[in-house]
């Protein structure tokens, strides 16, 4: 098994590296720099030529890039014009509230996405299974964004009003220090957006748990099992199920990257301060130096979700593993 | 020589005749497909016709934000005076004419890399998957919303690329995958002996039997082109109004004050898009069934 | 002899576009202690359908089974599955024919094994563990204890169909369906794997029934044969008495197109036509009828029935007393072949 992460972790660096000189590209095109920010009445433009010249900023750009990657390796990340902060700073709080929020979405997703595919997958053709290959198309129908919209009308102050309306906490619960009150008060907070990532990304989990029960359960090996005397039940939860799941417990590494980039579009529709809003609001007022660093770690981000996906599949198929 | 008799001869059935087969057992897809025909040929029909006759894009701030009752019109004004409901129309053309050059254009990518791909697989292979793979790392969703806000003009043909250059990598693997396991086939291989050049091979008797998932995967990608491209400018990242598409419509929800007033300028679309989703998915359902096999209700 | 299994004019159908047709259509047969049954026939004759449908293994969603099949005095068709699975394993048992995918590639094999025991015996832990190292070692594997930990796809052929043996014969069952334990192995493994059923056995003191469309596993192993086409039981002898004193013309015909080896210069004798498939099998009068259109329709029942013509020497239909092959007829009349 080390040696598949070790080749795992080889192909990785020159993905990468790939991947950063595109974002590096990118970021070229992208107007302005750490020093835009300074433009002002008072100082003159020549003057701030000769700053970004004494800065580097014109030498030739694979200088740049070494730097820039250096810089990254040593935990430099940037300078944002528009905080007139180091970039880190502004990107830690908000990060905590996006874990957060991915954490919950994935527990949703898995907790309504899993129990299904087994109903569907156990009672095919029968109405329940109807049910919810409808539901399931519905839901593949609400990309996320949607969702967001839907469960913001319906159950925020707009609608029913038992949500609120955004944001990641309620103030005046944050100023009174209670802890309990805290974390429930952020919970709150967080359903919502949470269920809108999760709703709209079952359909997918469903569908392959469903098919893969139904392949599983006309295959060899449970007839064998059945023709065993196993009882019925044991059989669909050690042969059937088991083998089921387990292409859904290694695809986590990608479901994890789905709900971060999920998020951007629903951290929108609820106000949430996470990185996902972060992002939009240093693209549209041009701090790119956020925005960069924001996509490099998500990208980041995708390629270590593959790795735990493939050390996930190596742990518990037995097939991988032993080769 | 002994004339063998044929005792049972059936010839299996082609893919449209399976597909009307499956769609037929299929009451709900039977209704989405005549209910999306039907959308479809109101919209491409009646959008020249309405932009011919009017003006859809003059503001007229003198009937701002009326409500149905109010203005007269089915789905009232929107804040610049705009009518909703022919507005709502030419909008739908739009999205239905994005999201099909994208599936369009990534398809073409995709199934050609998948074919070529997986038909001389070995490093070859493995090379490019390799750079699908590190193709498909990149969060797609950020850098397209970064190039949409660097651009000077925001012009569909330059929507339409960045979103094709996305989007193809799924194609390319379920192709490609699809390449792999019938190059073994007895069929390719015979051909193999014969001599034939490879580009016949691959194009002559390898696609059109990939055509039924092809086929299949195609309207289902457009479920989902949809869905990003209005994703995309609900946020306000998309297409600005002179190419508007449900998704600016929908992205009128965004101020609460629409959201809960004035349900007229986004919930029509809201519905639109959502319905043309759903029919759009459930067809191609049926049309993934009559090309797997095993997945059939026969 | 004891007779263990009793089947009475089993139906058993299978649906297609909603419709059933039967694949197994009434047969009648007796299984005794100690014998090895060998059902022979073509794909598509029903054979393995017919072995799927003695335990009722087959999915009740898409297979109807009527008609009774008695072990030890029991009902199978219709029993309460609590009561059915007590007879599976333990009463009879199946070996598949495709080891590979019979056996669950995410489990040990010892394991497999063990859950036979567990179900159908009463020792702890250690006792199951310890029987499963036993019987694999009983099945010929050479190393038990290293198998008993692996996994299916790091053991050989050979070895995973030894290993299936050893899961089917745990329980100590009384009956051992065997579908093609031989087809999907190479030839020296196959004789390997007939010599390990006759001594199992010969150990255990169960019956086999035997399915196969190879003549020369019948020669090796069975004692008794029932030849099966179009759903039916064609003809059923004792071994010796098939091979020397075929009647039926399926029967016949199936051992003229074995080659020999004498054969040179002669034409292979191969059976015309195709066996039809299920939807469009014909389902009145003999089947076979249609494969032989050189013979007159008379000689052929409306309705067939078994006529004896030996000690447990039954044939269906009475077209057997007139039946001769194609090329016999032409030389009869002087033609050219």
């Amino acid at each position: 098994m080390t040696k598949t992460i070790i080749r795992r972790l080889l192909i990785m660096i020159p993905q990468l590296i790939v991947i950063s000189l595109f974002i590096f590209f990118l970021a070229e095109n992208m107007p302005g720099d750490a020093l835009t920010g300074l433009i002002s009445p008072d100082i003159h433009p020549s003057e701030i030529e000769a700053m970004r010249e004494a800065l580097g900023f014109n030498r030739p750009w694979p200088e740049r890039y070494l730097e820039w990657i250096f810089g990254v390796l040593q935990g430099d990340f940037g300078w944002s014009f528009q905080h007139v902060q180091p970039v880190i700073n502004i990107v830690g709080e908000r990060l905590a509230n996006t874990v957060w929020l991915g954490i919950v979405a994935l527990f949703f997703q898995y907790s309504i996405a899993i129990p299904l595919g087994v109903l569907a997958g156990k009672n095919l053709g029968k109405p329940i299974d109807r049910i919810i290959v409808v539901y399931s198309f519905l839901s593949l129908a609400m990309p996320t964004i949607l969702m967001g919209i839907i469960m913001l009308f319906w159950l925020s102050p707009v609608g029913w009003g038992w949500f609120p309306l955004g944001g990641s906490v309620n103030a005046i619960v944050l100023s009174s220090g209670d802890p309990v009150a805290i974390f429930f008060n952020r919970l709150h907070h967080l359903i919502l957006p949470a269920l809108s990532i999760a709703l709209a990304s079952t359909a997918g989990i469903i569908f392959y748990l469903r098919s893969n029960i139904v392949e599983r359960r006309n295959s060899d090996y449970v007839t064998l099992a059945r023709s065993k005397g196993v009882p019925e039940r044991v059989i669909f939860g050690k042969h059937i199920f088991r083998n089921s799941l387990i292409p859904i417990a290694s695809d986590i590494g990608i479901a994890i990257v789905g709900v971060l980039t999920g998020s951007i579009l629903i951290e929108r529709i609820f106000n949430f301060p996470g990185i996902g809003q972060l992002f939009l609001t240093s693209i549209t007022q041009r701090d790119f130096a956020v925005a960069n660093f924001l996509i490099m770690f998500l990208s980041m981000l995708s390629v270590i979700g593959v790795l735990i996906s493939d050390i996930v599949l190596t742990l518990v198929d037995p097939r991988i593993r032993i080769k | 020589m002994q004339n063998l008799e044929i005792v049972d001869s059936q010839k299996p059935d082609g893919f449209f005749k399976l597909f009307i087969k499956e769609l037929k057992h299929d009451k709900l897809a039977i209704i989405c497909a005549v209910l999306l025909i039907f959308i479809i040929l109101f919209i491409y029909i009646a959008a020249p016709i309405i932009n011919s006759q009017m003006n859809i894009m003059q503001a007229n701030l003198a009937n701002q934000n009326r409500s149905p009752e109010q203005s007269g019109s089915l789905l009232g004004t929107d804040d610049t005076g705009r009518y909703i409901a022919p507005f709502l129309v030419l909008a739908a053309r739009n999205s239905l004419n994005i999201a099909f050059s994208v599936t369009f254009f990534a398809f073409i990518i995709g199934v050609l890399i998948g074919l070529f791909s997986g038909f001389y697989g070995g490093t070859f292979d493995n090379i490019v998957m390799r750079i699908v793979d590190t193709w498909t790392m990149i969060p797609f969703l950020m850098v397209i919303i970064a190039v949409m806000s660097i651009v000077g003009e925001r012009t569909p043909p330059l929507f339409i690329f960045i979103l094709t250059l996305f989007g193809w990598m799924g194609r390319a693997r379920l192709i490609r995958a699809a390449a792999l396991q019938q190059k073994n086939l007895d069929y390719i291989q015979g051909s193999k002996t014969l001599g034939t050049p490879n580009i016949i091979i691959i194009f002559r008797e390898m696609f059109p039997n990939l055509l039924d998932i092809i086929v299949a995967n195609f309207v289902i990608t457009m479920a989902a082109s949809i869905g990003i491209e209005t994703g995309i400018t609900i946020i306000g990242f998309g297409l600005g109004v002179e190419h508007a598409t449900l998704g600016t419509l929908i992205s009128n929800s965004l101020h609460p004050v629409n959201l809960q007033f004035r349900w007229w300028t986004w919930l029509p679309a809201f519905i639109l898009v959502v319905t043309i989703m759903l029919c759009i998915n459930f067809i191609g359902n049926v049309l993934q069934r009559a090309a797997d096999p095993k997945q059939r209700l026969q | 002899m004891d007779k263990i299994l009793e089947i009475n004019n089993l139906v058993t159908s299978f649906s297609i576009s909603r419709k059933f047709y039967p694949a197994v259509d009434g047969i009648s047969l007796e299984i005794y202690k100690n014998e090895v049954l060998a059902i022979v026939g073509e794909s598509g004759s029903g054979k393995s359908a017919m072995a799927m449908s003695i335990m009722q293994l087959l999915n009740p969603n898409y297979s109807k089974i009527e008609g009774s099949v008695i072990f030890n005095g029991k009902e199978l068709i219709g029993m309460k599955e609590k009561a059915l699975n007590k007879v599976r394993g333990s009463g009879i048992s199946m070996i598949f024919q495709d080891a590979l995918s019979a056996l669950n590639p995410l489990m040990r094999i010892g394991e497999q094994i063990e859950e036979s025991l567990l179900y159908h015996t009463t020792l702890n832990k250690e006792a199951r563990t310890q029987r499963a190292v036993e019987l694999l070692g009983k099945v010929g594997i050479v190393n038990p204890e290293l198998v008993h930990n692996q996994y299916p796809h790091e053991l050989s052929g050979g070895m995973r169909q030894r290993a299936m043996i050893a899961i089917s014969i745990a329980a100590n069952p009384e009956i051992l369906i065997a579908d093609e334990p031989t087809t999907a192995l190479d030839v020296t493994i196959q004789s390997q794997i007939l010599d390990l059923l006759r001594q199992l056995q010969k150990d255990i003191g169960s019956s086999i029934i035997l399915i196969t469309h190879d003549l020369g596993v019948v020669a090796e192993m069975a004692t008794r044969v029932a030849v099966m086409y179009g759903g039916q039981i064609v003809e059923i002898a004792p071994v010796l008495e098939i091979f020397e004193n075929p009647r039926h013309p399926y029967t016949r015909s199936l051992l003229a197109s074995i080659p020999h080896i004498n054969q040179s210069g002669k034409r292979l004798n191969a059976i015309r036509g195709m066996v039809p498939s299920l939807k469009y099998m014909p389902r009145s009068g003999c089947r076979f009828a249609d494969r032989t259109p050189w013979l007159s329709k008379e000689i052929h029942e409306k309705e067939p029935t078994y006529h004896e013509v030996g000690v447990g020497h039954k044939v269906l239909c009475t077209c057997y007393k007139s039946f001769y092959f194609e090329n016999e007829e032409k030389t009869k009349n002087g033609g050219v072949l």
